[in-house]
């Protein structure tokens, strides 16, 4: 049975139809990349999967329950966590804090964890150990990444959906959070990934999902989706800039 | 060093020495002094210290209320009715207040519920001004403009009304600080002030936070409205009313420093007293309140209790330097 089933999931608002009859499953351990130009839908298909707005037509099912009209806070608690484009800070808490109050919303208080030992660990994977008593507000912006992964670990989600994670970093941050995705990856955690960093998400991922207009016109290996036609008119433009 | 939260555990046990220096002097202070007219500004102030601290709380989830005399001067009819018309003894009376309160808050999250910002603010304040109106059309009942009168108090020596008032606020400013600062409900309140969406997005209730703090607020508010009528032993329309008593919480919260519960209670002190400082200045009264209001805003924006708490901090560690 796969992690994730999105069925045929359709949203419009207003009279303007953001996502059309989208349908793709994640299997348990996979790391999935979403690609598609501004506009394409992907932001709101993150929404969709985790709650903040509910599909008008479809289904989504999450270890083949049905989690279609679920709210974002009960999600967590099945297992999904999701990373925000903008990042969003608790920005006057500190950089431990904050991952504490993923722990509370998480499902890791009903897993009888140790809280601080699992702090330390996440401190240490996601590299904020040296930033832990500093206020969100202050860290940099890859830090701020750095947080957006390791407040959604926290939670104990098995499905991680990262929105534009590599987004307004410089390339040694995006070097250091690719890193950081692999790690998790190779421990076992499942991965969506939605990404205008083409370049560094197809290095990642071994499967991309293509969106255009709100639907998926494309899904195949890295290698597949460079060579196909209709991706290149509808988002490359020109085949040289992905090479 | 040992580290609690940003703070280190020397500044922690300095602070508490000084509110425990603070809580001798507001014990001894009065019994000493032998003066009614200050010991009746302090019990007021107490009494609207828990009414402040009250409104703080709702702050901590982002519940602006414009109408918390809703709470206040319902609870305040509430006991002034039992008291007064049906004889139950004052702590019943009380009690019952604020028992009615309580689950008058607990009520409201429900329509209230998808309320935010200005619309919540400005639905608190219709609410307020709906129970304003209705005791005064009800004057069978309420007494009208003129209110309730006659209410039995709990005691009349004013020195045991001081100490009862400012025993309620010491343990309601205990309780309310220890769940909005030391509890592990204080991390969550303050994600959700930074951030509603993000909480949400990583499993906080947010509803059931913001529910809590309603309940808080509105049972809180509730006490100091029951003690407000037992103590002055007359209730009007001005204690539902949005203004004089809701603009005076707010006030209150915002001179001492919202968000920080002791702060607003700090403020309430601050307001009656200055309130009553200038009852010797006649018919500018009001205007000199309020341009000193105004002045503490501007000047210290953050509130008084942050300024002072700095302010003591620097003390500490120039000391020890």
């Amino acid at each position: 049975m796969p992690l994730l089933e999105v069925k045929n999931i359709s949203k419009s608002f207003g009279g303007l139809a953001a996502i059309k009859n989208v349908s793709f499953n994640v299997e348990k351990g996979e790391l999935v990349g979403i690609i598609g130009p501004n506009g394409a839908g992907k932001s709101t298909l993150f929404n969709l999967i985790s709650g903040i707005y509910h599909p008008d037509t479809g289904r989504i099912l999450f270890k083949g329950e049905d989690i279609t009209r679920m709210e974002p806070y009960e999600l967590v608690r099945k297992g999904i966590a999701r990373s925000w484009q903008i990042v969003r800070p608790f920005r006057n808490l500190t950089v431990e804090e904050n991952i504490k109050v993923a722990f509370y919303g998480g499902v890791l208080k009903e897993s009888g964890l140790d809280y601080n030992q699992r702090l330390e660990e996440i401190l240490q994977t996601t590299g904020l150990l040296p930033y832990r008593e500093q206020l969100a507000k202050n860290l940099p912006q890859g830090y701020l990444k750095r947080l957006e992964v390791a407040r959604a670990v926290a939670t104990g989600a098995e499905l991680l959906m990262l929105d534009e994670p590599f987004a307004g970093l410089r390339v040694d941050e995006i070097k250091g959070l690719m890193s950081l995705i692999t790690t998790l990856h190779n421990r076992g955690l499942t991965l969506l990934i939605i990404e205008h960093v083409v370049r560094s998400l197809l290095e990642l991922t071994k499967r991309v999902l293509v969106m255009h207009e709100g639907r998926l016109i494309k899904e195949g290996t890295p290698e597949e989706v460079k060579r196909d036609k209709m991706v290149i008119e509808a988002y490359f433009g020109e085949e040289s800039e992905v090479a | 060093m040992v580290y609690v939260g940003s703070r280190s555990l020397i500044t922690v046990s300095k602070s508490r020495f000084i509110a425990l220096f603070i809580i001798i002097i507001m014990i001894v202070a009065p019994a000493a002094l032998q003066d009614p007219y200050i010991t009746h500004i302090l019990t007021l102030s107490s009494i609207y210290a828990i009414f402040a601290m009250s409104w703080d709380i709702l702050m901590y989830t982002n519940q602006l209320s414009l109408g918390h005399s809703f709470f206040f001067g319902l609870a305040a009819y509430l006991t002034a009715l039992l008291n007064s018309t049906y004889k139950m003894h004052p702590i019943v009376s009380v009690l019952a207040g604020v028992a009615v309160t309580a689950v008058i808050g607990f009520g409201l999250s429900i329509p209230f519920f998808k309320l935010r910002g200005a619309y919540y603010a400005l639905a608190m304040a219709g609410l307020a001004e709906i129970a304003t109106l209705t005791v005064k059309a009800y004057s069978d009942v309420t007494g009208g403009e003129e209110g309730i009168r006659g209410i039995t108090p709990f005691i009349t020596n004013y020195l045991a009304n001081y100490y009862i008032a400012f025993g309620v606020m010491l343990a309601s400013l205990i309780f309310l600080y220890y769940i909005a600062e030391r509890s592990r409900f204080s991390l969550i309140f303050k994600a959700i002030r930074d951030d509603e969406i993000a909480a949400k997005s990583l499993g906080i209730v947010v509803h059931r936070y913001r529910l809590l703090c309603l309940v808080l607020g509105a049972t809180f508010a509730g006490l100091a409205g029951s003690i407000y009528a037992t103590y002055l032993t007359i209730v009007n329309p001005n204690v539902l009313a949005i203004v004089p008593t809701t603009a005076l919480v707010v006030t209150m919260s915002m001179v001492g420093g919202v968000h920080t519960i002791v702060g607003p209670a700090l403020g309430a002190y601050i307001i009656i007293f200055l309130n009553s400082f200038f009852r010797i200045a006649e018919i500018i009264r009001l205007l000199a309140y309020g341009l000193t209001a105004i002045l503490i805003l501007l000047f210290l924006p953050g509130g008084v209790f942050r300024y002072l708490s700095r302010a003591i901090d620097y003390l500490i560690k120039a000391k020890k330097v």
